[in-house]
């Protein structure tokens, strides 16, 4: 027997996956310095494993989802390698599709998985064209200039054939169409009125949808959290503030603040019904009006309600909001007596007719006539990535290109692919091959898309209506991913392959999205984990067995291209009088490199310069003002998008005239997790409620439904069902329930659309629709259902891989 | 004590080391056509004899076994084994899926690579011995542990042994339950049995040896 077992015919024994010679090693010990979208942090590494971390010193307030990091490093649902889908390795493309998500893979060497890549990206280019593939993967991956894993994908394809990409984003697909008609530019992620200014000068702080104490914990790149510091001065100057929100929201608690909570969907009514009341009252501001807009006189009928004989009066607003006439007046008459800034969340612009939420706001900020005072007007950032911290005088780090023309703002909004789409439009695009779509003034042709290929995302989190989607999936031949940990999207891949966290790779990215203030060496901390690689090295070797690894590496390196990024930035930062170290001092310090934050930042006032000289300083719209009647949307005729602003019903709404269901589900953004990044981590026990993702109801609604705290329910509407765990309390407005976005899918049947989903992927439920013909941007919020008492059979949660032994 | 009874002692010793490294090898990655091909051939069956021979009764061969006896062709079995493996210890099994790392039994989380895989990093060291490289897992999955504590037995160092032993014995027990039920197949839960039992049959050879080793 020994002899036989010995021989290595009935496999190898364990003792030879060792290699002798480790006496002479000595355990390391080290601190190193790195980020991520949660902030900077130090890491303790032990004898290559991460044993701590520890917000960086210079955060002023450190995210409570930090502590996640280490969870998701060692987290026992980590991709460990290259997999394929038991049916397609053995049928080939297209093989039992409605069978993905059922676990059944097969584990394959990465050289045999990068070759059933390379062949599947030929084989639908050579059989559909670049249409017949799909990259515009979006999602929140990681930050880092070089293992930009959707910049990465899209270069890959951008030199290989090319690909169907999106356009715009989730989180302000409405708006960011819109405003540029409006006020000439996205505006969304650009820096508002600076928070010291803010805390100085304005008296009345109205956050409308807006969470900023909540969301300002996380960053696309490095987190700064300098809005703390700012929402703190706020307090201390113990100036008023406003939240209307249908949740009292952590702004709403750490702030102090009044707490209006209208219905949800209707701000563009309650914002109609005040700004009839400033112009009735003689309370707007008509120079400001004449000087820096136009189309006031366009939109004024329409207020009064000339064309069609409803005034859209405090009365009128507060029959559809839900929030008294008096009080819309009192709004009206606080906002213009005193220095008020409006600072929007994007939550009202992910619903149904979305555009008109920013649009409206903007409007009204204009009646005030305080644009481009201190402390007056609107900010739209306010509550995302610490907008309004001021900027620092420094070089803007660049990345590595996906081929495509770059734009003005944030990396995924390059422009490049063979065929665009909406971003939100991937599941119509899907099911409608050939159908023709509207969108900003042009009309395009969904593509019949064969293969999609995603990275650093979970679109079976961020994408509304699952089960519409779970259906549209099974259209896909191939669907490739790469990540680091069993999503709901990974589990559903044909071929997966796993990709390091950043905290297995070198990178280099800088601090605060609005204020960089500092660029950060994002130094490996460990070696890749299991047989993890970067999706840098993975992409470049597909492109080898394509025949372009010399065009997609350009012979770097990973610290050749992340010392090219600084070196770019060291020219940049010369033109600005700032001389930067040499890249290897940089590297070495174990610290970021600060840049001066100068006293202008500090007091800078947003559309002031516009305000001094609005000829000079022409805003980028048509007629270089703010514009309330805009004629490029007027000429584009659409139906669900008027030349001015407007209120229109959403599809569904609570109490609105054709909706069947009481409850509207509130579907904001979590405490203790970025969307669904982790959510798979052991931050969960802090929120989950019997094991499901929260449902906040008001106890008014949960005594007519005789449910208590603690309880399982079932949500359920038309489009699909969850179960989520009851929590019950008064800082949620009556016929409102909040379960946040970003929990797992994970449904009892995978294969069957419809199928109830046991911990609480708020998404079953949503509706998937676009904003409106304009902007196509998702309607994320645009939910209504009811809920009861779960009573079925035990429906244990499957989705967190968790070992057996609990 | 015996010569005899000693050499029959380090007999044992010698032949479990080779069973717990094959055992370990099975449970360090799917099982290749090729194992499984040879593993169902005459000589299979030889060798399956050969541990019943030597070693009696052991369930876990013996579910393992059976495994075997199917009229489905090599190539469908090693496919349905692989899939077995992938869904019972790489993740996509959600629930049912069966840690084979000793920092999700010992540590106070579930992470991955943990306190446990620490000190696994030191015995290996005291060993002199380093995962080779491309080897992707953390020294305390049960194949690396397994393996280990095969190489110990070889070389005779009774101490470190004993002290690996008892660590598995801590948590493959507990994997080994987990198992349970969510094996499909009953290969690989057939082959944690076998390896906890040789875990255990190995103390009484070590109480054997100890007393031999005794004064009187």
């Amino acid at each position: 027997m020994r002899a036989a077992l010995a021989s290595g015919t009935f496999g190898f024994g364990a003792s030879s996956l060792f290699s002798p010679g480790a006496l002479a090693a000595t355990p390391a010990r080290r601190d190193i310095l790195t980020g991520c979208h949660w902030g900077a942090f130090r890491a303790h590494v032990v004898d290559g494993r991460i044993v701590a971390i520890k917000p960086w010193e210079k955060d002023p307030h450190p995210s409570a989802q930090l502590p996640g990091v280490l969870d998701s490093v060692y987290s026992p649902t980590r991709i460990k390698y290259p997999m394929v889908r038991r049916a397609w390795l053995a049928h080939g493309p297209g093989a039992d599709t409605a069978g993905r998500g059922d676990g059944d893979f097969v584990r394959v060497s990465w050289s045999q998985a990068l070759d059933l890549v390379a062949g599947e990206i030929k084989r639908v280019h050579a059989a559909h064209g670049p249409t017949g593939v799909f990259a515009g993967s979006y999602g929140w991956k990681s930050p880092g200039k070089l293992h930009n894993c959707q910049s990465l994908l899209r270069r890959l394809l951008s030199q290989n054939g090319g690909f169907v990409n999106t356009s715009g984003d989730y989180s302000t697909g409405a708006a960011q169409v819109i405003l540029p008609y409006v006020v000439g530019s996205i505006e969304v992620y650009e820096q508002p009125t600076a928070w010291p200014v803010v805390a100085k000068s304005t008296d009345l702080m109205v956050f409308w949808g807006a969470d900023p104490v909540n969301n300002n914990q996380i960053g696309y790149l490095i987190a700064d959290h300098g809005a703390y510091p700012g929402l703190e001065a706020l307090r201390k100057a113990g100036k008023q503030v406003i939240c209307i929100d249908p949740v009292r929201t952590e702004t709403c608690t750490m702030l102090g603040a009044e707490w209006i909570a209208p219905r949800p969907q209707t701000d563009v009514a309650m914002m109609l019904g005040i700004a009839h009341t400033l112009y009735i009252e003689k309370l707007h501001d008509e120079k400001f009006l004449a000087t820096y807009t136009t189309g006031f006189d366009k939109f004024l009928p329409y207020l009064l309600g000339q064309p069609d004989g409803t005034p859209k009066s405090a009365e009128w607003a507060a029959q559809i909001c839900d929030v008294p006439a008096a009080k819309l007046k009192d709004l009206a008459r606080r906002f213009a007596k005193q220095r008020t800034m409006l600072a929007c969340g994007y939550s009202l612009q992910r619903q149904h007719h979305g555009e008109q939420a920013h649009w409206m706001l903007i409007t009204l900020a204009s009646m005030l006539g305080q644009i481009g005072l201190p402390g007056g007007g609107y900010g739209l950032s306010y509550h995302y990535a610490s907008g309004g911290s001021p900027a620092a005088t420094g070089p803007v780090l660049a990345g590595i290109a996906d081929g495509g023309a770059a734009t003005v703002g944030a990396d995924w909004l390059s422009k490049s692919g063979s065929s665009t789409i909406p971003v939100s439009r991937v599941v119509e695009m899907l099911l409608n091959p050939g159908k023709t779509f509207d969108f900003n003034g042009t009309r395009g042709v969904y593509p019949d898309v064969k293969l999609a290929y995603w990275v650093g995302g979970n679109p079976f989190a961020h994408q509304q209506d699952r089960n519409q989607m779970v259906k549209a999936w099974q259209k896909l031949e191939t669907f490739i991913v790469h990540d680091f940990q069993w999503t709901a999207t990974a589990r559903r891949a044909d071929i997966i392959l796993p990709a390091t966290t950043s905290y297995e790779r070198n990178d280099i990215e800088q601090v605060g999205d609005y204020s960089l203030t500092h660029l950060l060496a994002m130094k490996k901390l460990i070696e890749p984990m299991f047989e993890a690689r970067n999706d840098y090295d993975i992409f470049a070797d597909i492109a080898d067995r394509l025949g372009t690894k010399a065009a997609f590496t350009q012979g770097r390196t990973e610290m050749d291209w992340i010392r090219s990024f600084y070196e770019a930035a060291r020219v940049q930062a010369r033109a600005k009088s700032i001389e930067m170290p040499i890249f290897d001092a940089f590297w070495n310090s174990n610290d970021a490199l600060a840049f001066p934050i100068e006293a202008a930042a500090e007091t800078y006032v947003s559309h002031a310069d516009f305000r001094a000289d609005p000829l000079l300083n022409a805003l980028g719209t048509a007629s270089g003002r703010v514009e309330i009647f805009s004629n490029v949307i007027e000429k584009m005729g659409y139906d669900d998008c008027p030349p001015h602003p407007t209120w229109m019903e959403p599809a569904e709404r609570l109490g609105g005239p054709t909706t069947r269901y009481p409850l509207h589900v509130d579907t904001s953004h979590p405490k203790f997790r970025l969307h669904s990044q982790l959510c798979g981590t052991s931050l969960r026990a802090s929120y989950a409620i019997s094991g499901r993702e929260p449902c906040l109801m008001n106890p008014a609604d949960a005594a007519r439904r005789q449910l208590v705290d603690g309880d399982i329910v079932r949500v359920f509407n038309d489009r699909g069902q969850i179960l989520a765990g009851l929590t019950i309390n008064a800082d949620i407005r009556p016929g409102v329930v909040r379960i946040n976005e970003g929990g797992w899918f994970d449904p009892v049947d995978p294969r069957q659309p419809g199928s109830l989903c046991r911990y609480g992927d708020v998404n079953n439920l949503t509706l998937a629709i676009g904003t409106s013909k304009l902007a196509q941007g998702n309607c994320g919020h645009t939910a209504v259902a009811d809920v009861e008492k779960y009573t079925g059979r035990s429906a244990p949660v499957d989705v967190f891989h968790t070992p057996n032994n609990a | 004590m015996s010569t005899s009874r000693r050499s029959a002692a380090q007999e044992f010793v010698d032949v479990a080391a080779e069973l717990l490294d094959w055992l370990a090898g099975l449970l360090s990655a799917p099982m290749s056509l090729r194992t499984v091909a040879a593993c169902r051939s005459g000589k299979g069956t030889v060798l399956f004899n050969a541990i019943h021979d030597e070693l009696g009764e052991m369930p876990g061969i013996d579910a393992m076994r059976l495994v075997f006896d199917t009229d489905e062709s090599d190539a469908k079995l090693a496919a349905r084994l692989s899939g077995c493996y992938v869904r019972l210890f790489e993740g996509p099994g959600g629930p049912e899926t069966v840690s084979l790392y000793e920092s999700s039994y010992a540590g106070a989380t579930r992470r991955l690579h943990q306190e446990a895989s620490a000190a696994m990093a030191g015995v290996l060291r005291r060993c002199d011995k380093a995962v080779r490289a491309g080897v992707g897992e953390p020294p305390d999955h049960l194949a690396l542990e397994a393996g280990l504590l095969a190489t110990l037995l070889r070389v005779g160092d009774e101490d470190a042994a004993e002290e690996l032993r008892r660590r598995l014995l801590h948590w493959v027990p507990q994997a080994t339950a987990a198992c349970a039920g969510v094996d499909p197949i009953g290969f690989y839960r057939g082959a944690l049995i076998a390896l906890n039992d040789m875990l255990m049959a190995l103390r009484a050879a070590s109480t054997v040896r100890t007393c031999h080793e005794r004064p009187s």
